[in-house]
């Protein structure tokens, strides 16, 4: 978990995947602070984490870059698989199950660091998906 | 190399891949028959064993039309479904499942549900970023057609400008969708409920004038038929969500009137306000979900049904090769005189060996070429099928997965029919004269 100003980056994190492929990272972002602050993406290993949607349609699934995310004084905004994602594009190295990253999320005026957990491949939720904290 | 290819565009990399599958066969054939002539007795060869010739071609055609038509019709269902989800950008509704309310929503598979109350309708509607927030009210049918309560801009969203008619302007009015089962101009009354047990004289006496019909969407909606969701409230003896003695249909709605609504479709005005929506109404009293996105996941777990008839496609289509080089084999031994005759005045080994392989090539290719287009035949046939029961538009066409299918099993099938030909020019030469 990361913190400051009432800004938390909490439960991030990826499925494992091979060098040369998209990481898409999920984590639970939360604003208790007062004001309403931007989700704009990050950074991780100095490469951009851009910010994503996810579609699907006649062609399938789809990530669109968003450019930016509010998340409202008081709530948070759950970064899920199928719904929303930081999108690392062309990992420069794999990522093994059960490793961690680190990556610099950019919420508001902070910048927050995140420890990313590597799940298992194909994972399609966090390890802690399901418990109550 | 990886880079090369991944940069390449995707007609680009199917072209290849396909006549990468194709080369091993191609190859084989360029070798077998290079400075040779073999095909005016290969021509005479299928002449003269017809009916078995036809046999074989038929097994084959069987074959890859049941393996091309499993995987277009597969797709085909699975991009029918999506598209029929596609104008239902966020869908809100009382905590509960999600696939059930998107089976209702979506698809018209009515369900009992809670509703989203007047109240929280407002907050949605209200919301930052809110372009449409259309109330889907189900429950009525008519002639086994959904009567599903909405407003005027939902029947734009969904389908466009109207192909016949106009807009419902009052609350006894109704739009049919393209398919639905009454005329413009006609007036019905609904039933309550739906199939068996809907009760046809439970709202006798309320009736909807039809006053224009939508263009297809290629979705269940085609059968239903759209009515104000004021008339939906009405018929069921509730408050038309207005003050009273007010005959306005459409939004706003009094918060305290409206009696609620199974779900909400709601269009944002930017593609983020929708993860936004999203994010908003997801919580303890309200549920917001994609229905792209439960789909997605459904497809997903049909992926493993999917490599499934995949798998029993290639096996189907090994054992036949493997029934087609064994009855090849077995076709060489009926015409093992001909071929010694052929040897005996002096054709070359190669010659005779280019004959037996050009003549199971012209039986693999020409069944393999009806196979592709049987399969096409097969899946638009069971694509009709499918639609008629559903209401979910299924175009099931051929694409470079059929096309990589064919070509890998021509040219496994090909390089196995130099088996037959090698045996061929093997057999003992007196013994095949004398028998």
């Amino acid at each position: 978990m990361s913190e400051a100003n009432g800004l938390r980056v909490l439960h991030a994190w990826t499925p494992a995947i091979t060098q040369g492929a998209d990481a898409l990272i999920y984590m639970d972002v939360e604003n208790t602070s007062a004001a309403e602050a931007m989700l704009q993406g990050g950074t991780a290993m100095d490469a951009p984490l851009d910010l994503v949607g996810f579609s699907y349609g006649t062609s399938g699934d789809t990530w669109t870059v968003l450019p930016g995310l509010p998340v409202p004084a008081g709530a948070e905004v759950l970064l899920e698989p199928k719904v929303l994602a930081l999108r690392w594009q062309a990992v420069p190295m794999d990522l093994v199950e059960g490793a961690e990253l680190e990556v610099m999320v950019k919420v508001g005026a902070e910048v927050l660091e995140a420890h990313v957990e590597i799940g298992a491949a194909g994972a399609t939720a966090h390890s802690h998906a399901g418990h109550g904290h | 190399m990886a880079d090369l290819w991944a940069n390449l565009p995707p007609l680009a990399q199917d072209i290849l891949f396909a006549l990468l599958l194709f080369c091993p066969g191609l190859i084989a054939g360029a070798v077998v028959l290079r400075g040779l002539r073999p095909l005016p007795l290969v021509g005479a060869m299928l002449r003269r064993f017809a009916p078995v010739n036809l046999l074989f071609v038929a097994l084959i055609a069987v074959s890859v039309g049941l393996g091309v038509g499993l995987l277009a019709q597969e797709r085909g269902l699975r991009q029918g479904s999506a598209q029929a989800a596609e104008k239902f950008d966020l869908i809100v509704a009382a905590p509960g499942s999600e696939v059930t309310v998107m089976l209702a929503a979506v698809y018209l598979q009515a369900s009992d549900m809670a509703l989203v109350t007047g109240p929280q309708y407002a907050e949605i509607a209200g919301a930052k970023g809110v372009a449409l927030a259309a109330p889907i009210a189900f429950g009525d049918s008519h002639l086994g057609a959904p009567v599903v309560g909405t407003t005027t801009d939902f029947v734009t969203h969904l389908a466009g400008p109207l192909a016949e008619g106009r807009l419902f302007a009052t609350a006894s009015e109704a739009v049919a969708g393209a398919f639905a089962p009454v005329t413009v101009g006609e007036t019905f009354s609904p039933a309550h409920g739906h199939g068996a047990a809907a009760e046809g004289d439970a709202h006798a006496g309320f009736g909807y004038m039809v006053t224009g019909r939508m263009a297809p969407t290629g979705s269940p909606w085609d059968r239903a038929i759209l009515v104000p969701v004021e008339g939906v409230w009405q018929v069921h003896g509730l408050s038309n969500g207005h003050p009273p003695g007010e005959t306005q249909i459409g939004p706003p709605f009094a918060p305290d009137l409206m009696p609620g609504t199974p779900a909400v479709l709601v269009h944002a005005t930017e593609l983020w306000a929708n993860y936004a929506l999203k994010s908003q109404f997801t919580r303890g009293d309200l549920m917001a979900f994609f229905p792209g996105t439960v789909l997605s996941q459904l497809h997903g777990l049909m992926g493993d049904i999917r490599t499934a008839m995949s798998v029993m496609a290639v096996l189907t289509q090994v054992l036949v090769t493997l029934s087609v080089v064994i009855g090849l084999v077995i076709l060489v031994r009926l015409i093992a005189r001909s071929l010694a005759l052929l040897r005996a005045i002096g054709a070359p080994l190669r010659f005779v060996f280019a004959v037996v392989w050009a003549y199971s090539a012209a039986l693999i290719v020409t069944g393999a070429g009806l196979g592709l287009a049987l399969g096409w035949v097969a899946a638009r046939a069971i694509s009709g099928v499918i639609t008629a029961r559903t209401d979910v538009l299924v175009r099931a066409a051929l694409s470079w997965p059929e096309v990589h299918l064919v070509a890998g099993f021509v040219s496994l099938t090909l390089i196995l029919a130099l088996l037959p030909g090698w045996l061929a020019v093997r057999r003992p030469l007196l013994a095949d004269l004398r028998n």
